[in-house]
């Protein structure tokens, strides 16, 4: 990790907003991956994800074109998730409709399931469904938190599950994995199953 | 006199601004009263005519819907079903003091089996309404689906007395459910639901509410709500007032019953082709000595079909003018008729108001202010009229003592004005 941090609030430039999203790239990027040249953004580029609708509109259109904190999540987690091997057609409809907190969540690296399957009002109502009182509604945080709360707290104590899918196949579930519940995650779970099978046949 | 914003897109919504007159008085600090109309783009025609539907048809079936109600709402949802296409989705819930499940979530393909399963619904006890809601908004979460319209539809004709019933903390969790792509809209049916419930489920909701007084009409509801919701373009929809410091301009009064978001900014009900969302304000500021005065910017946002936010903003400007020369000027009849709706709706939520602190007499005076303010009119259009008729209708009701029905009908009226909903034919 290098030392720069992603700022609290941020305005800028187009010029700006791809320096700092340069220098901040790399911490979210895969170890291997990090300081690549071809990994770099440019203002060109971010102009034409803007035009693609994958970043919001800058605040001001044209020549002084302001961008804010949002638009530099919104780039971040694009390239991140671009690395992870994610088209930009399926993240069209996704990185516009997260929130900042959302966002934040998907940089520091809850990506994988969560990101193709984010289905934010199944997960509203399973919260509500689980809430022990009424009190913990009124306090839940729809919008931004500081990028160290969003982070998972480790499990006290980590329990697996362990099935066995066919011969020499074996699945091992934590007692806190996000099991798929829509037909969608279902069927992304099921691809990235098969993905990762396969590259086990690729290798020699 | 009216400005338009102009946009090179045809998918887009427009703002028209329309100020009850259209200058200011040079020099001077005056109050003005605008007029901003926001008129929805077409909703984008498709191959299938409209965008997939996610609907979840939420039903109470406690022991006072039995007979006739419970009757014309299975039928209302029968006709309901035969309007979906294939490629959208509905399931169908009922509740008393426990929720089922009637029809689980499916493609509206095979209607048939739907039907049948809807006609063997059949009355029983109390009203859990929140747990129905609940049930149904699962429904539809599930197969939440970010390039179609995500709702659901809930009748009921009681109070919730079973499970959660705080309406404030139901209202809460319907307006965290909207904010993630699934809305409500609720219908209360007969003269003992609960309004306040159902009218701020619907309002936190990002949806419709309508009164129902009778059982024969509920079909045509569920049609008209389908029917908005195949030519709604956006939702989730904001209108930001932004008033031009240089000239001490401020947004003295918003008229009409409408919520704000965390920024200020008015939520406006849904974008729905050909229903045009009128919001009158009034303003003061001080006008320059000449030119073109910058009065304010409107900056509206919306969620669009494929799910992403868009915004723009329409700035408004007025000549400046002398005193003669503005006297002279013509008030815009359409802004005067669109300011005194709103008014009157104010003084019906005032009756309410008067009618749960019980002040019997306070109330009717609302009532009978409304009736005067109509009667004033130099030229009442047919839609003043028929607010008169209303009014008048509110009153006798109040008089008789029918007042869980007055309240509910003036509620409902000044909830349609305030979301510029169009009067039923």
């Amino acid at each position: 990790m290098s030392g720069h941090a992603l700022p609290g609030s941020w305005t800028g430039t187009l010029d700006d907003l791809s320096q700092l999203a340069n220098t901040l790239l790399p911490q979210y990027l895969p170890l291997d991956r990090s300081g690549r040249t071809q990994d770099e953004v440019n203002p060109r580029l971010i102009r034409h994800y803007t035009t693609q609708g994958l970043l919001d509109p800058p605040l001001k259109e044209g020549r002084g074109a302001v961008y804010n904190r949002r638009h530099l999540l919104q780039l971040l987690a694009l390239r991140r998730l671009m690395v992870d091997g994610h088209s930009a057609q399926a993240l069209k409809t996704l990185l516009g409709t997260q929130n900042d907190a959302e966002l934040e969540a998907l940089l520091t690296g809850e990506a994988g399931l969560k990101v193709q399957s984010s289905n934010p009002a199944l997960d509203y109502l399973d919260g509500l469904k689980n809430a022990p009182s009424r009190r913990v509604f009124a306090a839940t945080p729809p919008l931004a938190s500081p990028l160290p709360s969003t982070a998972p707290a480790a499990p006290p104590l980590s329990s697996y599950t362990r099935l066995t899918l066919a011969p020499g196949l074996e699945l091992h579930v934590s007692q806190t994995a996000r099991l798929p519940r829509t037909p969608a995650e279902q069927d992304t779970l099921a691809k990235q199953l098969l993905a990762a099978l396969d590259t086990l046949q690729r290798k020699p | 006199m009216t400005q338009s914003n102009m946009n090179p897109s045809t998918l887009q919504p427009t703002a028209e601004f329309r100020p009850l007159k259209s200058a200011l008085v040079a020099g001077k600090t005056q109050e003005l009263t605008l007029l901003i109309r926001v008129h929805p783009a077409p909703a984008p025609r498709r191959s299938g005519g409209r965008p997939p539907l996610n609907l979840a048809l939420v039903l109470d079936r406690s022991g006072s819907m039995a007979g006739e109600p419970l009757e014309m709402a299975k039928e209302a949802t029968v006709a309901a079903l035969r309007q979906l296409k294939p490629e959208d989705r509905v399931s169908v819930v009922s509740f008393d003091d426990e929720v089922r499940v009637e029809v689980p979530s499916a493609s509206a393909r095979d209607l048939e089996a739907m039907i049948a399963q809807v006609r063997t619904i059949t009355s029983g006890g109390s009203t859990a309404l929140y747990d129905g809601w609940m049930v149904g908004a699962t429904q539809v979460a599930t197969h939440l689906n970010r390039q179609g319209l995500n709702r659901v539809i809930l009748l009921s004709d009681g109070q919730a007395n079973h499970g959660l019933t705080d309406a404030r903390e139901i209202a809460r969790r319907v307006s965290g459910l909207s904010e993630r792509g699934v809305s409500t809209t609720t219908l209360g049916f007969g003269g003992h639901y609960d309004e306040n419930l159902l009218l701020s489920m619907a309002t936190s909701g990002d949806g419709n509410f309508e009164h129902i007084e009778e059982a024969g009409k509920l079909p045509t509801f569920f049609e008209s709500e389908l029917q908005g919701l195949s030519r709604t373009s956006g939702r989730t929809v904001s209108l930001g007032l932004e008033p031009n410091g240089e000239y001490r301009c401020e947004v003295l009064e918003v008229l009409g019953d409408l919520q704000r978001n965390e920024f200020g900014r008015l939520q406006l009900p849904n974008l729905v082709e050909g229903q045009p969302l009128s919001v009158v304000a009034r303003i003061r500021l001080t006008a320059p000595d000449r030119g073109v005065t910058g009065v304010l910017r409107a900056r509206l946002a919306w969620t669009g079909l494929d799910g992403l936010r868009q915004k723009f903003r329409a700035q408004f400007n007025l000549p400046v003018t002398d005193q003669a020369a503005y006297d002279a000027l013509p008030d815009d009849p359409e802004v005067l008729e669109a300011a005194a709706l709103l008014e009157m709706a104010k003084r019906q939520r005032e009756a309410v108001r008067a009618m749960d602190a019980g002040d019997r007499s306070g109330a009717m005076d609302y009532l009978s202010g409304v009736v005067a303010m109509v009667q004033a009119m130099p030229s009442p259009s047919a839609e003043v009229s028929a607010t008169l008729a209303e009014s008048q209708e509110l009153q006798r009701l109040y008089q008789d003592g029918e007042d869980g029905l007055a309240r509910k009908r003036a509620l409902s009226q000044a909830y349609n004005r305030s979301q510029s909903k169009p009067r039923r034919s």
